[in-house]
């Protein structure tokens, strides 16, 4: 009997200490791009909708279903690897940064090109930075009503929009490639995955990645140097106002992928200190009460979110770091370098 | 004018580290690499065995290939792909003695080649408007003036060589179109035809072309050497999806068809590891480079963590495992293998391995070439 309960022990052990790929796959991450399914959906009959008859109550609840489907998006952002790189679909859903304003032009170029009207239109054979939110986000917050033409456009768009998050998702789970099986049997090793390590690394760059966009993209380019040079319309989705509840929406997924893959693995000590990097960042975030597009350049806002970069910054090195070398995972330079 | 803008003499930004290297064995050859350091600076690096001349230049952004000028005894090192910048330094102390930067309407592809004479060099281009490939020709012995480009004969050319008569160019056209406007992304992965290409130098006419088979015409043609018999060994990265299973590294002689390929009607014969050591390369690989006999040939799937070794005829001889390597290049009696956590390996004929230099760090880029 003491063998017995001794095995069962060790096992239970084992069992924490193994990684759980299978629940982070069916919890977060199917969840996710399901819920993203639903939301672009929406999105599209409302665009639809409004199409069909334009008014100011129906094209506010098209903006509505912009955000929720945005915000969706931006939940899934930190799941940098898999059926999301196919086909340039991260691009696709989103262009952004767009250091080279290539969205504005290439919308305009996209508008003047009698082809919208054509019944063979084909948005996703055109260029990647009129494909998703990024264009429709301008389409729809714009000044200037909406003409037909480009009432075409958005409804393209939310259509195409929501048939890449119905592909993503039967990607990941549907056929015998699926995307999600090879999490399940990571541990043993499989066509995609040499080991439970690998796998672990793989999410690993992920959020990291994630977290050094949070930093370098979505703060440091908008915050600038000092207020004097704060570039408020750097801020990711300034126009829609989504810049901060998008950075949320960033930072509550990454701490589930921690939660469910890292917390239970850690030291005590490491596991405080990012947890504690968590709460003050998040706490940050929802203190700001003011778009981040001019938070940047008020006098008592500006501190919060110089602070918010600083924690993220903190975060980021916790995990890319301490977390990495006390899981002995690694980060890769060539392996990441595609070239 | 146009040498001026193009052709800026930078000492400034030099950076001598001296002679602090750790190396064991002193009959290795010198060897150069790009590497960024932790805090994503970048730099080009001689590695002497016996610390005379060890020296480390910093660079503008990441760096890629390096091509040697033997006759003038300098080094080319191109920035990573789209990049705006060639270095051109002296071997001898690692000082920069000026960069070219990218012509207008045109981005440097990475890699590129001195011709033997040292007169000329040749790098890969992408002309971005229209999204061909060209070979813009820089001459070395009138300050690195552009005088002219050819037609790679393909879109996103990237690795270029020389075959054995000096006036061959052979072409790695990886097929994917880039636009600035949209920066390393990949505009066109569902018509994408990549092909291998040699081209007359003196003219740019096109000798020879070779595509890989129509089923996987997302098989990007990236990298490639050119043994002495002029056996070029081709090594590729798939960007399909992960769960499909392509060959990833090919031979080729051009003017004659290699029996034994695997896809009739194409002649570039196409090899495939066994499948334990095929699935590990995760459908990337990073670089290839000949043995120093010419006998065989060794190719680094990063992702993989993982470099296969292969006869000049194709034949599979085995592998080794290094974490996120990729740069290889020639000793004596094996390669050095370099990685992305500041090792270089020396990998023996028998395939033993064995560390040769561990720097702190430094991430070791793509390539790296001997100086024997």
């Amino acid at each position: 009997m003491k063998t017995v309960l001794m095995i069962l022990l060790l096992l239970a052990t084992a069992t924490t200490n193994a990684y759980d790929f299978k629940t982070l796959a069916e919890n977060h991450i199917l969840s996710g791009y399901q819920q993203l399914e639903l939301t672009t959906n929406s999105l599209n009959a409302s665009a639809q909708s409004y199409c069909d008859k334009q008014d100011e109550e129906k094209l506010d609840q098209l903006r509505n279903h912009y955000r929720s489907a945005f915000l969706d998006w931006q939940f899934m952002q930190p799941i940098r690897f898999g059926p999301i790189k196919y086909l340039n679909r991260e691009n696709r859903f989103q262009m952004w940064p767009d250091k080279r304003g290539s969205v504005g032009k290439h919308l305009r170029r996209q508008l003047q090109d009698g082809e919208i009207t054509d019944p063979g239109f084909d948005i996703s054979s055109k260029s990647v930075a009129v494909q998703g939110f990024s264009a429709l986000e301008r389409l729809l917050f714009s000044d200037k009503p909406i003409d037909s033409i480009q009432c075409k456009l958005i409804v393209a768009i939310t259509g195409n929009l929501e048939s890449m998050s119905s592909d993503l998702l039967q990607d990941w789970k549907e056929g015998d490639s699926a995307y999600a099986a090879y999490f399940s049997t990571a541990a043993q090793g499989n066509d995609i995955f040499e080991s439970d390590t690998e796998l672990a690394g793989q999410i690993l760059n992920s959020l990291y990645t994630q977290l050094e966009t949070m930093v370098t993209q979505k703060l440091d380019r908008p915050l600038g140097p000092s207020i004097n040079k704060a570039r408020g319309k750097r801020a990711e989705g300034w126009r829609s106002q989504t810049a901060l509840p998008a950075l949320k929406a960033n930072l509550e997924a990454s701490r589930q992928l921690y939660q469910g893959m890292y917390a239970n693995k850690l030291g005590k000590q490491l596991a405080a200190k990012i947890n504690m990097a968590f709460q003050q960042s998040a706490q940050l975030v929802n203190s700001v009460n003011q778009p981040l597009k001019t938070a940047v350049t008020d006098e008592k806002l500006r501190p919060m979110i110089v602070e918010l970069r600083s924690t993220l910054s903190v975060l980021k090195g916790l995990i890319g770091r301490e977390l990495a070398s006390e899981l002995n995972l690694s980060l890769g330079f060539n392996s990441l370098d595609g070239d | 004018m146009i040498n001026r803008r193009q052709f800026l003499t930078l000492s400034a930004s030099v950076l001598f580290a001296g002679p602090t290297r750790l190396l064991r064995a002193s009959s290795q050859p010198r060897l150069l690499s790009c590497w960024s350091d932790t805090d994503n600076r970048h730099y080009v690096s001689l590695l002497d065995p016996r610390g005379g001349s060890a020296f480390d230049v910093q660079l503008p952004a990441r760096g890629h290939g390096i091509a040697i000028n033997q006759q003038q005894k300098l080094a080319a090192v191109f920035a990573r792909r789209p990049g705006d910048f060639v270095c051109i330094i002296k071997l001898r102390d690692g000082k920069l003695i000026g960069i070219i930067t990218a012509t207008e309407g045109r981005h440097f592809y990475g890699h590129g080649v001195f011709t033997p004479d040292g007169q000329y060099l040749l790098c890969s281009e992408n002309a971005f408007e229209s999204g061909e490939g060209r070979i813009g020709l820089y001459d070395c012995r009138n300050g690195f003036q552009r005088v002219g480009a050819l037609p790679s004969h393909g879109i996103g050319p990237h690795e270029v060589k020389l075959l054995a008569d000096g006036k061959t160019l052979v072409v790695a056209n990886g097929g994917i179109k880039t636009h600035p406007d949209l920066p390393r992304i990949k505009t066109n992965l569902n018509t994408m035809k990549p092909n291998l290409a040699y081209l007359e130098t003196s003219s740019g006419r096109l000798l020879e072309k070779v595509e890989p088979p129509a089923k996987w015409h997302q098989l990007s043609i990236r990298h490639l050497d050119v043994a002495a018999d002029n056996t070029v060994a081709v090594a590729m990265q798939y960007q399909g999806k992960p769960t499909e299973r392509p060959p990833l590294i090919a031979i080729h002689r051009p003017g004659s068809k290699l029996t034994g390929s695997d896809f009739p009607g194409s002649s570039l014969k196409l090899l495939t590891a066994p499948d334990r050591i095929q699935r590990k390369m995760k459908n990337y690989c990073g670089s290839v480079t000949f043995s120093h006999d010419n006998s065989r040939f060794a190719v680094s799937s990063p992702r993989g963590n993982l470099v296969t070794y292969w006869r000049i005829d194709g034949t599979y001889m085995g592998s080794h495992q290094q974490k996120d390597a990729c740069g290889i290049s020639q000793h004596a009696n094996g390669f050095f293998v370099s990685d992305g956590t500041g090792t270089i390996s020396l990998v023996k004929t028998d395939l033993s391995a064995s560390d040769a230099i561990s720097l702190t760090n430094h991430r070791w880029d793509n390539h790296m070439v001997s100086l024997l």
